[in-house]
């Protein structure tokens, strides 16, 4: 028989799948002001966080969303290499293959990209932009430049990548979207949302505000590291379910297994 | 799956490392609050031992001064009595008298007098005198102070003794002590007196006219005279 726990576990494995992405205040607000700024006349938008703040599931929420609305492309795992890139792009521009032993003219580009101003409007939603180098990044500029497309910049927030947003972004990022940690109340209502969605009512029942308070204070309020530790406390009582029933409370689940799930992922120590 | 035992001895360790502050604050907390009671407790107690040696001492010279006061106050005593009806009884003024107001009074002899109190001595003299014939006329007040004389020769006991003997109508005693007084000083007026006066009441007249006659011309004293004159004339109320 399958522990109620294991579905509960597999809640919080860590995706951006859309049909994960749970409805909060917060992240509402943040998918209308990026649907409000790709409307405008924008050349750069910047999407800025820390990681765990639920940037690439906005973004990929957004594509979900506005595919069949506007011309829009999500680029989730970042180009290799420049040539990748480039390729990936002609193939969206131009709707063709390049072929094989070629490789794409900058300029041309460029010159392409202005034929298409007024024509099409293009959205092109770059997730983890910090992976592109500086010069790759410049391109990027050149590009939006031309009008005819429009690129959504995520990059996440360190000393060194608000160095790239200055340099590269600064005069040309007409918006900047801010995702920050979840407030208590917040995580908590994520992590009932989530369960909820399953079905797991009951279990969403046995974490009460006191353990919602140490889930938040554990994770900083982040919501990748709350899957994290969630997907771990759960898999701990899933243990005690199957091996150890007299260890582990039903209706509540228990401080010490959230801690030694915090434990085993480095939150606390020794 | 994750090795739960490992887990649960890190999670065992982990709580045993959160008690440790906790330990050591309550430890620590303990040790000041009992630190604190003991010297609290030994500070008041070190107190109150200071203070009640301080009252015992406070006491002892408030004693002092109650004990100096008493003395003064049970001798201004013996001035009040001075009022006290003379029928009362020789018992009851025994059972009353204060003992230390005896002894206290030999320190108004001339020797302890200072020298501005020279100018009031005769005065002093005249209260402790008023304050004995009161009190004195106990017969062991008068031997008391008859031993003390044989002690001290203290010329103002002699003349006391003179005059409160003479008072009492006990007339051999008070020639008795009026000659010693002489024998001490010669030219005390009234102890020339008490001396002829007594001789006169036991019968001796002549010899008190001439002892009377050779004073008044060695000193030419107007109340020798007077009291002559009184004897001369055969006066009865001398």
């Amino acid at each position: 028989m399958k522990s109620r726990y294991e579905t509960a576990k597999n809640v919080f494995i860590d995706s951006i799948d859309i049909d994960d992405y749970i409805e909060l205040n917060s992240s509402v607000t943040a998918y209308k002001q990026l649907v409000h700024s790709i409307s405008k006349p924008l050349k750069m938008i910047l999407l800025f966080g820390k990681p765990g703040t639920g940037k690439s599931i906005l973004l990929n929420r957004l594509a979900q969303k506005l595919k069949h609305q506007k011309e829009i492309y999500y680029f989730e795992t970042p180009a290799t290499n420049e040539k990748e890139f480039f390729y990936r792009l002609f193939k969206i521009l131009t709707k063709q293959t390049l072929p094989k032993n070629t490789e794409v003219n900058f300029s041309a580009l460029v010159n392409y990209c202005k034929d298409l101003r007024g024509k099409r409007e293009i959205v092109i939603l770059l997730d983890e932009a910090q992976m592109y180098g500086a010069e790759m990044m410049e391109k990027i500029r050149l590009l939006s430049d031309t009008r005819s497309v429009k690129f959504v910049v995520s990059l996440h927030k360190t000393d060194d990548e608000d160095l790239i947003a200055k340099e590269h972004f600064q005069s040309r990022i007409w918006e900047i979207i801010e995702l920050s940690n979840a407030t208590k109340d917040e995580l908590s209502s994520y992590i009932h949302k989530k369960m909820l969605k399953k079905n797991l009512f009951e279990l969403a029942n046995s974490l009460k505000e006191k353990e919602m308070k140490l889930i938040h204070k554990l994770t900083k309020g982040n919501y990748r590291e709350c899957n994290k530790l969630l997907f771990t406390i759960f898999e701990i009582c899933e243990y005690y379910d199957k091996n150890e029933p007299s260890k582990i409370n039903y209706n509540r689940v228990p401080k010490k297994i959230i801690e030694m799930a915090a434990l085993k992922l480095g939150y606390l120590h020794v | 799956m994750y090795d739960i035992k490992v887990l649960e001895q890190q999670w065992v360790a982990y709580k045993k490392k959160r008690m440790y502050p906790i330990v050591f604050m309550f430890g620590f907390l303990l040790i000041v609050s009992g630190l604190g009671y003991y010297l609290l407790t030994h500070l008041k107690k070190d107190k109150i031992e200071s203070m009640i040696t301080a009252n015992k001492k406070e006491v002892k010279k408030n004693m002092k001064t109650v004990l100096g006061k008493i003395i003064l106050n049970k001798s201004l005593e013996t001035i009040d009595i001075y009022t006290i009806p003379p029928n009362r009884t020789t018992s009851d003024e025994k059972i009353d008298f204060p003992v230390a107001a005896l002894e206290e009074i030999p320190v108004l002899k001339e020797g302890t007098i200072s020298t501005e109190d020279k100018g009031s001595k005769n005065k002093n003299k005249k209260k402790k005198i008023n304050i004995f014939i009161e009190e004195s006329t106990s017969v062991h007040a008068y031997r008391d102070v008859e031993n003390r004389f044989y002690q001290s020769h203290d010329i103002d006991d002699a003349l006391f003794l003179a005059r409160g003997y003479f008072r009492k109508k006990n007339y051999k005693k008070a020639e008795f002590w009026a000659l010693e007084t002489n024998k001490l000083n010669s030219n005390i007026e009234e102890s020339w007196i008490i001396f002829v006066k007594a001789k006169v009441k036991l019968g001796k007249r002549n010899e008190a006219l001439h002892i009377l006659r050779s004073y008044i011309k060695k000193s030419g004293s107007q109340q020798a005279k007077m009291l002559l004159d009184k004897l001369d004339n055969k006066s009865s109320a001398i």
